[in-house]
C-alpha cells in the first residue's frame, strides 16, 4: 500500500499495444475519485534522472520541473543521480491496473516544498489518463 | 522531519483552472530518462530518499 510521498517503481503497465517498465513516480495523492468517467485511486509525477550536464539545464528550465537530489544511501551524493519532478503532468492510476513497488519516500519538508511549487506555479497542467483504460 | 504521520497531498481542486487538457503516456515519457536504481533498491534492502537539490 503506497501513501502520499512515497517513491513508487512501476515495474509493468499497458500503453496501448506497448508494454512499459521501470519508470519511477512519486505519489501525489492518494484519495480514488473518477477521472472523465474512470475511477483511480493514486496521482503521481514521474521522475526523470539527467542524461547529461546540457539536458539538466535545459530540463531545469521548464517551470514545471522541479529539482530534486537522490540521496540513496548506497551511493555517494554526487552518483549522477539527480534529477527532477516533473510537476506539470498527473498520471492517473488504479493501483490494481499496475504492478509496482515502493523503493523509497521523498523526504516531508521536501514533499511540501514541491505542493508549495506547484501551487504557486503558474504553469499548465496535463492530466495522463490513459492507464486507466482497459 | 520523520516520514511517520500521513502527508497531506496535492490539492487537485485548486488546480482545475490550470487543467489543459490530456496527453498520452507515450507522449508524456519521451524525454524521460528513467534512474538506475541499485540492486539493494530494488531488492527492498534500501530506501531511496529524495530531497532538494543545492
Amino acid at each position: 500500500m503506497c501513501n502520499i510521498g512515497d517513491i513508487i517503481l512501476i515495474d509493468e503497465y499497458n500503453h496501448g499495444s506497448l508494454r512499459l517498465r521501470h519508470h519511477s513516480f512519486v505519489v501525489m495523492q492518494d484519495e480514488a475519485g473518477e477521472i472523465r468517467g474512470y475511477p483511480y485511486d493514486i496521482i503521481c509525477n514521474v521522475l526523470s534522472s539527467f542524461r547529461d550536464d546540457n539536458q539538466k539545464h535545459r530540463k531545469l528550465a521548464f517551470p514545471g520541473n522541479f529539482p530534486i537530489v537522490n540521496d540513496d544511501t548506497h551511493t555517494t551524493p554526487d552518483n549522477g543521480k539527480d534529477g527532477y519532478l516533473k510537476t506539470d503532468q498527473l498520471y492517473y492510476f488504479k493501483k490494481d491496473k499496475i504492478s509496482y513497488q515502493i523503493i523509497g519516500y521523498m523526504k516531508p519538508d521536501i514533499f511540501q516544498l514541491v505542493l508549495e511549487f506547484v501551487s504557486a506555479g503558474e504553469f499548465k497542467i496535463r492530466a495522463i489518463t490513459d492507464n486507466l483504460i482497459e | 522531519m520523520d516520514k511517520k504521520e500521513k502527508m497531506r497531498g496535492l490539492d487537485i481542486d485548486s488546480l482545475k483552472d490550470r487543467m489543459a487538457g490530456t496527453i498520452s503516456t507515450e507522449e508524456a515519457l519521451k524525454d524521460i530518462v528513467p534512474f538506475q536504481y541499485s540492486k539493494d533498491v530494488l531488492e527492498g534492502k534500501q530506501k531511496v530518499i529524495f530531497s532538494a537539490m543545492k
